[in-house]
């Protein structure tokens, strides 16, 4: 999935935060998305997940502005982008299991309940969070709960990835396994948006880097 | 959260939950658990609250209208006060003060840890998924609730006109029955309806219009428990008005 930033231009109480921004991540590729703290890199990323629109400018999958997309094409958008965010963003009232399920009910209504819970708890064992499954998620830590949002985006199997502040949460073992999850997933063709400073992660997997400034933003490829 | 007023919200909520079934995978839960929390875990206060009421309409009442020779009317004025006036005006009042702030409290708080942007995210519908379902779960819920303290009231009168004057339990409720005409049944129960309606599309508005601190969480409900009174109390006037230009009583 081709992702493409044209023009973006976005203000915050009357604050210029983007100014004309371009950029461009094509299939199975990494953009990463740095820059100091409070310089828009969660605008960013909201922007990109099209939690935020922006005052002007287009955002294009696939060469198709998401603005513009009918219900059907949006619906099968949201089913191919997968969302992490920086603090998980799970559901509090329901169990890490129906969080999981969310999404699968969503978009798979067909599919086989046993199939749903197959993919559930394959995932949960691959992050260690098969015991936290019918727990409420307030018992999760910071950690897990990043891990479980990981393991949300990624139960749909996602064309592509964006994700604020990944590592941010996630101890150091965790961490280097996620890494290398994330390079496997680059190297099947899901393409990649990180809002990340961490060295390892540009290091890592950046194709394209996006060095936000703080009052204007430029882009440096 | 919210970019739009409180109509236009209105106006989608209502055209969401008319098409309620197209989102059943999803949303059924949500409603299922709406109603256990207005229409089943009230239950002990309002059949409480109920009691008292209807114990305090005869110890008020019947005195007063055995002297005067009207001892009769003390089934008049509890289907007037159980039934069609008081009654519904505190169940809806309850209502408020338990579930309506706390629907503004959790979707404020959803909104803060960004819960509703990963609804967005996942293609889930805040409106489909949160508030139809509630909206629904409300106005189930106050019918529900409203039968329970109709028919608690009603016993808790019966039980404390027994110390003024033995009634057998037969004569009490078919004097009841006979005084009690279907119109007051539609008015309770477009009251509760309409309040449940409103109390609960306040309440989800102004969870919603939360933008990211957690103290807009109290202000917001401080707002949507005043506009929500506002409009339980236009609801019950314009509907008892109704009833009186109709049956002329």
């Amino acid at each position: 999935m081709q992702i493409e930033f044209k023009n973006i231009s976005h203000s915050v109480k009357n604050k210029t935060i983007f100014n004309d921004l371009n950029a461009r991540v094509s299939s199975g590729r990494c953009l990463v998305v740095s820059g100091r703290s409070g310089c828009g890199k969660t605008l960013f990323f909201s922007i990109a997940s099209d939690i935020i629109r922006p005052d002007s400018g287009q955002v294009l999958v696939d060469g198709r502005d998401v603005n513009t997309l009918n219900a059907k094409d949006y619906s099968d958008f949201r089913r191919d982008v997968g969302v992490v965010f920086q603090l998980s963003g799970l559901i509090s009232n329901l169990t890490l299991e129906e969080n999981l399920m969310l999404p699968l009910n969503r978009h798979y209504k067909e599919l086989d309940k046993s199939e749903k819970y197959h993919r559930i708890n394959t995932l949960a064992e691959e992050f260690a969070l098969q015991h936290y499954l019918p727990q409420r998620t307030e018992m999760l830590s910071s950690g897990q709960a990043s891990l479980a949002g990981l393991a949300r985006a990624l139960l749909l199997k996602p064309r592509a990835v964006i994700w604020d502040a990944p590592m941010a949460e996630i101890d150091e073992q965790w961490g280097e396994y996620v890494l290398k999850l994330l390079v496997q997933l680059k190297a099947q063709g899901t393409t990649l948006i990180l809002c990340s400073n961490r060295k390892e992660v540009i290091e890592t997997l950046a194709d394209e880097q996006l060095e936000l400034n703080e009052l204007f933003c430029f882009s440096e490829f | 959260m919210i970019a739009y007023g409180f109509l236009p919200f209105s106006a989608y909520v209502i055209s969401d939950f008319i098409f309620f079934h197209r989102n059943r995978s999803i949303s059924f839960d949500v409603l299922v658990r709406q109603v256990r929390f207005t229409g089943v875990e009230a239950l002990g206060l309002v059949v409480l609250i109920a009691m008292l009421i209807g114990a305090l309409i005869i110890v008020q009442g019947y005195p007063l209208l055995a002297a005067i020779g009207q001892g009769n009317w003390i089934y008049d004025i509890l289907i007037s006060t159980i039934v069609r006036d008081l009654g519904p005006f505190i169940v809806c009042f309850i209502v408020l003060a338990r579930s309506g702030t706390a629907i503004t409290t959790e979707l404020g708080n959803m909104v803060v840890s960004k819960e509703i942007d990963a609804l967005i995210a996942m293609g889930v519908s805040p409106i489909s998924y949160l508030v139809a379902p509630r909206v629904l779960g409300m106005i189930v819920s106050l019918v529900l609730l409203m039968s329970y303290f109709v028919a608690c009231g009603i016993f808790g009168g019966y039980l404390v006109s027994n110390a003024f004057q033995s009634i057998p339990v037969s004569t009490f409720f078919a004097k009841l029955v006979s005084e009690l005409h279907w119109f007051d049944i539609v008015i309770m129960l477009l009251k509760v309806a309409f309040s449940g309606l409103f109390i609960s599309l306040i309440a989800s508005y102004h969870g919603l219009t939360v933008n990211r601190a957690i103290t807009e969480v109290p202000q917001r409900n401080i707002k949507a428990v005043g506009r929500g009174l506002i409009s339980i109390c236009l609801i019950h006037v314009s509907l008892t008005l109704l009833y009186v230009i109709i049956t002329g009583r």
